[in-house]
């Protein structure tokens, strides 16, 4: 049974919707020292905001759209990132990154990555919002507990799961062992069957945090009478869930899967630290940002020759799919959203 | 007139701004000239130094100090990076024309960077830096084409350490052979200790214990003869060392292949395994771990007995940026000179690492002294050199294949055979 919101009785203020006033105000006509003023001053004074906007602009055009440009132009270049810019190669880069399996194999993980984020999110998080509606004396302090990981350091976050999960000195395979679950012990990050799984349960943990409060806040906008309405009508709680709530989140949906697409096509920090620039073992948890990293600067610390401008040419390619999926996720999710509303 | 008010009247117009930023611009470049209003032109110069053992930072601040009472006016501000961080750091700020201004390379990189040509990050020293009194080993790595760049800070040799405590245990003798460390490895393992403990996470470990057996197999002059292309690592009996590192497997500890090099350092130093590939300078860091740490060092055992062999590296080469102010050059090319002389170096074997002087034989650390008198068939470092350079490369890249099954040990020959440019001679010195 398909329950509709209810159509709202009450305008904002309060006032029921045929209050209104039989026409609008007219608006208020410019005085003839306005009229005249606003053809003398400048176009500077005419539009003060700009003054206030500038600083904003100055940095975001030197520290965002300059580099951005400049990379492009740096990815069509020999370069190993010291020293004079070498021979123009076009776009040979680009091919040559197209034609590595290397690439390929990051992508994939990547891909598997996300994929596995937006379900946990979309069940555990919003799972764990849903509880977290309720009130209770503890909500604020489980909150606060679940958010943590958010603004935690990921290179230390990433040192204490390293040393939880290793075999001979963390806790995690002892813990296992004594609560009867011994048959679970594993070498969490050797292994190449589990060590991405590791990597993306790590990563869950981290980010679950940020699916919450999202969740949480579009869950507070959802109003109670909507859904007071469908269970007078019979509805059960989940039917209450999937036909009024859910589709209430419809905008806290589309910011948590457009972020973390792109928390996590850019994820970088916390796996490096976790799996090291080799993406250990043999490549098996290798992602985008990790190999973009190994590229520029060399995996072993002592190339002589990094490959800087190919890695450049990564960045590149992973910003325009950024851009471009990003746009095309928010644009299917915006309609989403009107068709809903 | 109130506060409130005055300030509702000041108004930022077009004129006091330019009027602000133009008595900015100005500030800036008077500081630039180096005129700084209230200073004398005998200001005290201060100089940026970066050094990639974090572990030494205190002896390092010690021998800097010993410099600055020698060179009043002169102050050296030091700062220890993480070994993995430093090469990435140092290449940014090169790029961004910002490093230390006493430039610390990395061994091996002034060799490919002057062959490479193009403009250096650092400046010629020839005639301000004395190493005539250097090892030809360290001399090679800083004098190119008749000018001297620097001096290396000190060197290290590679090879294995052991915890003296666990081998007396089990009545082991430190191994010469390669049989005998199987076997060793064996008795370990039955009594239940780990006998290896191997970072393969990281680029570090596999690599040097690879390096380690194939030297023990060709010595020095079989490594001129690989450089010179005359000798390739797919000889059968090199195919023996990438094997020997892959019939090992059993014997490291459970999850090497996600262990990092500073874990396995830790797990190694407190004990919980019997051995670890270890340079002279991993001794700081497994006692700052374990003070109580009863450690020895032994040469790699080789194929048969008396072929074992080291592995001997520099530590940083400082050279004098030349992103630097002329003053802090100058002052930076005293400091370099002086880590060459044998004051210095007295100070870097007591202190820190193994000396790049050849008038210094002795130091106030026993494992050092265990270190030299360990030295067997002594090989460079194979990164200090411009043809095989890239092995760190192709062993980073190959060395979690050994482990997966991915690679055999031939193909992880051929793989670390393709990383090598033969030269027509091997015309730099060798360890």
């Amino acid at each position: 049974m398909a329950v509709r919101p209810a159509e709202r009785q009450t305008t904002d203020n309060g006032r029921g919707s045929g209050d209104r006033a039989p026409f609008p105000p007219a608006p208020p006509t410019p005085s003839r020292f306005e009229r005249e003023s606003a053809t003398t001053r400048s176009p500077w004074q005419r539009v003060p905001y700009v003054w206030f906007l500038l600083p904003a602009l100055v940095g975001y055009g030197t520290f965002f759209v300059y580099p951005t440009i400049r990379a492009f132009y740096l990815s069509l270049f020999d370069w190993t990132g010291v020293g004079p810019i070498g021979d123009f190669v076009g776009l040979q880069h680009f091919g040559e990154l197209l034609r590595s399996d290397r690439f390929w194999a990051a992508a994939l993980h990547s891909g598997q990555l996300f994929l596995f984020i937006f379900i946990f999110q979309n069940t555990v998080s919003l799972g764990l919002a849903l509880m977290l509606n309720r009130r209770s004396r503890m909500t604020h302090i489980y909150r606060a507990i679940i958010f943590l990981p958010v603004i935690m350091s990921a290179v230390a976050t990433g040192i204490i799961w390293i040393l939880m999960l290793d075999p001979i000195i963390g806790i995690v395979n002892p813990v296992l062992r004594d609560v009867g679950l011994g048959w679970l012990q594993r070498e969490w990050q050797a292994d190449q069957d589990w060590a991405m799984r590791t990597v993306m349960l790590v990563q869950a943990w981290q980010w679950n945090g940020m699916a919450v409060v999202l969740y949480l806040a579009g869950l507070q906008n959802v109003p109670e009478d909507l859904k007071h309405a469908a269970m007078i009508d019979g509805a059960r709680r989940w039917q209450v869930f999937r036909d009024v709530v859910f589709p209430m989140l419809a905008p806290a949906f589309t910011v948590v899967t457009v972020l973390s697409f792109i928390l996590i096509f850019r994820a970088f920090d916390l796996i490096y630290v976790l799996t090291g620039p080799l993406g250990a073992p043999d490549g098996a948890t290798l992602v985008i940002g990790v190999l973009i990293y190994g590229d520029a600067f060399g995996t072993s610390g002592y190339s002589s020759q990094p490959h800087m401008s190919y890695a450049i040419a990564e960045g590149v390619t992973l910003f325009a799919f950024l851009a471009g999926v990003s746009a095309l996720l928010v644009s299917l999710l915006g309609r989403r959203e009107e068709a809903i509303h | 007139m109130t506060r409130a008010k005055r300030l509702s009247h000041a108004r930022l117009d077009r004129r006091r701004l330019l009027r602000g930023v133009g008595g900015a611009a100005a500030l800036a470049a008077l500081d630039q000239t180096g005129f700084t209003i209230g200073a004398s032109a005998q200001d005290a110069v201060t100089i940026t130094m970066w050094g990639n053992h974090p572990e030494w930072r205190d002896p390092m601040l010690e021998i800097l100090a010993a410099f600055e009472e020698a060179n009043p006016g002169i102050t050296v501000e030091f700062t220890a990076i993480p070994g993995p961080d430093y090469p990435a750091k140092l290449q940014t700020a090169v790029a961004g024309g910002a490093p230390s201004d006493v430039l610390g390379a990395l061994e091996g990189s002034i060799l490919t960077q002057v062959a490479a040509g193009g403009e250096l990050p650092f400046i010629d020293l020839t005639g301000k830096v004395d190493v005539s009194g250097l090892t030809d080993t360290a001399r090679g790595q800083v004098e190119v084409e008749g000018k001297v760049y620097g001096t290396p800070l000190a060197s290290y040799t590679v090879g294995l350490a052991y915890q003296k405590p666990i081998f007396a245990e089990h009545g082991l003798e430190p191994p010469t052979t390669w049989q005998e460390l199987k076997d060793a490895a064996q008795t370990l393992q039955d009594a239940g200790v780990t006998p290896i403990v191997l970072g393969a996470k990281d680029w570090v470990h596999p690599y040097f214990m690879y390096i380690g057996l194939a030297s023990a197999v060709m010595g020095p002059e079989g490594f001129d003869q690989l450089r010179a292309g005359e000798r390739k690592l797919t000889d059968p009996d090199l195919v023996e060392a990438a094997q020997l590192l892959l019939d090992l497997q059993p014997f490291y500890q459970s999850g090497f292949q996600a262990t990092d090099y500073v874990t396995a350092k830790a797990i190694f130093a407190n004990g919980q395994g019997a051995m670890q590939v270890a340079g002279t300078a991993d001794f700081s860091g497994y006692r700052e771990v374990n003070p109580e740490a009863d450690l020895g060092f032994m040469a790699w055992p080789g194929p048969e007995a008396g072929k074992y062999s080291t592995n001997t590296g520099m530590e940083l080469l400082y050279t004098v940026s030349r992103f630097a102010t002329p003053e802090a050059q100058e002052a930076a090319t005293k400091l370099v000179a002086w880590l060459a002389t044998e004051e210095a170096q007295q100070l870097v074997s007591d202190k820190i690492a193994l000396p790049v002087h050849t008038g210094i034989t002795g130091s106030s650390d026993p494992i050092r002294q265990e270190t030299v008198a360990a030295r067997g068939l002594d090989v460079i470092v194979w990164y200090d050199l411009p043809e095989t350079n890239k092995t760190t490369d192709a062993a980073s890249e190959s060395q979690g294949g050994l482990w997966t099954g991915r690679l055999t040990a031939q193909q992880f020959a051929e793989e670390m055979q393709a990383s090598i440019v033969p030269s027509a001679g091997a015309a730099t010195p060798t360890a």
